[in-house]
């Protein structure tokens, strides 16, 4: 499949597809997985439920993780949106490849309503949803719905420990 | 207490799922969303009365008002995680784009093969 395009995620399906224990499933259309490097950073930098587990399936699978002049630049600094800026400048470098890699970039849903992505041709945005869908459709997965429940329980169980003095935070 | 009928819309694919998990419990589609509803109203009821605008904000995520951005400042959350385990917590789905936006999508991915 030389013509593949490369699955890329924000760090929103990296979280949701770890809480279903479904990375695996960024496998299965069999096209070339790659993490930026500012989204390993921002997943990993600091303990979290998933930490670990991203960052030793990525070290299992050899996902490719593509360094950004963000990414160098940003170090040491703790700033919310650089990951995007990241997955930016990442699109834009498949853009200038002799030939033009296509790109498929994963995000959550509020991730595509509200950041505007400069999209080369090629490339496509979508959510976690709709590629979970596109697997359910593909006869990869029985069901997408599944998947999101299992990210949601498990989160809920996560979150008790991980905010002990319960909803609403203070 | 007193209940009233009211017409509202819903997501058809939520109220099939939900018709399948009132049967399952035995239960109506109006308990159900009277529980989810009342837990959802008194929560931010006593955040309100404490004080606390986090219940609001968070409702306001869930129905794409606010940016993830601005809750996680308003919140000092450092984690795009940590906003997912309070969404979780809060009972508080993510915020969805339209289906007809998701189907256009799974359709250019289904182009690639």
């Amino acid at each position: 499949m030389g013509d593949a395009p490369v699955l890329i995620p924000d760090a929103g399906p990296w979280i949701t597809l770890a809480y279903a224990d479904g990375l695996d499933l960024l496998l299965k259309p069999g096209w070339p997985v790659a993490m930026v490097d500012m989204v390993l950073e921002e997943l990993t930098r600091s303990q979290t439920p998933t930490s670990q587990q991203i960052g030793a399936w990525v070290k299992d699978q050899c996902i490719p993780v593509w360094p950004t002049e963000v990414c160098r630049r940003a170090a040491g600094r703790r700033q919310r949106n650089v990951g995007e800026m990241a997955i930016q400048e990442t699109m834009q470098a498949l853009a200038m490849e002799d030939p033009p890699r296509r790109g498929v970039f994963l995000f959550e849903d509020h991730k595509i309503a509200r950041a505007t992505f400069l999209l080369p041709p090629g490339c496509l945005k979508v959510t976690t949803r709709a590629f979970l869908l596109f697997l359910e459709r593909g006869g990869w997965l029985d069901s997408a719905v599944a998947i999101e429940r299992r990210a949601i329980e498990a989160g809920r169980q996560f979150s008790r420990l991980r905010f002990p003095l319960g909803f609403p935070p203070d | 207490m007193a209940s009233v009928n009211f017409t509202a819309s819903v997501d058809r694919d939520l109220l099939r799922r939900a018709k399948v998990l009132a049967a399952q419990h035995d239960t109506s589609i109006s308990a159900l969303l009277n529980a989810e509803l009342r837990y959802l109203v008194e929560t931010c009821e006593l955040a309100e009365r404490h004080g606390n605008r986090n219940a609001a904000l968070l409702l306001g995520f869930a129905l794409g008002r606010i940016s993830d951005l601005e809750v996680m400042e308003q919140l000092h959350l450092e984690h795009e995680e940590d906003l997912f385990l309070l969404m979780a917590q809060a009972h508080l789905p993510l915020p969805r784009l339209a289906d007809q936006a998701t189907e256009a999508m799974v359709s250019d991915l289904q182009q690639l093969v």
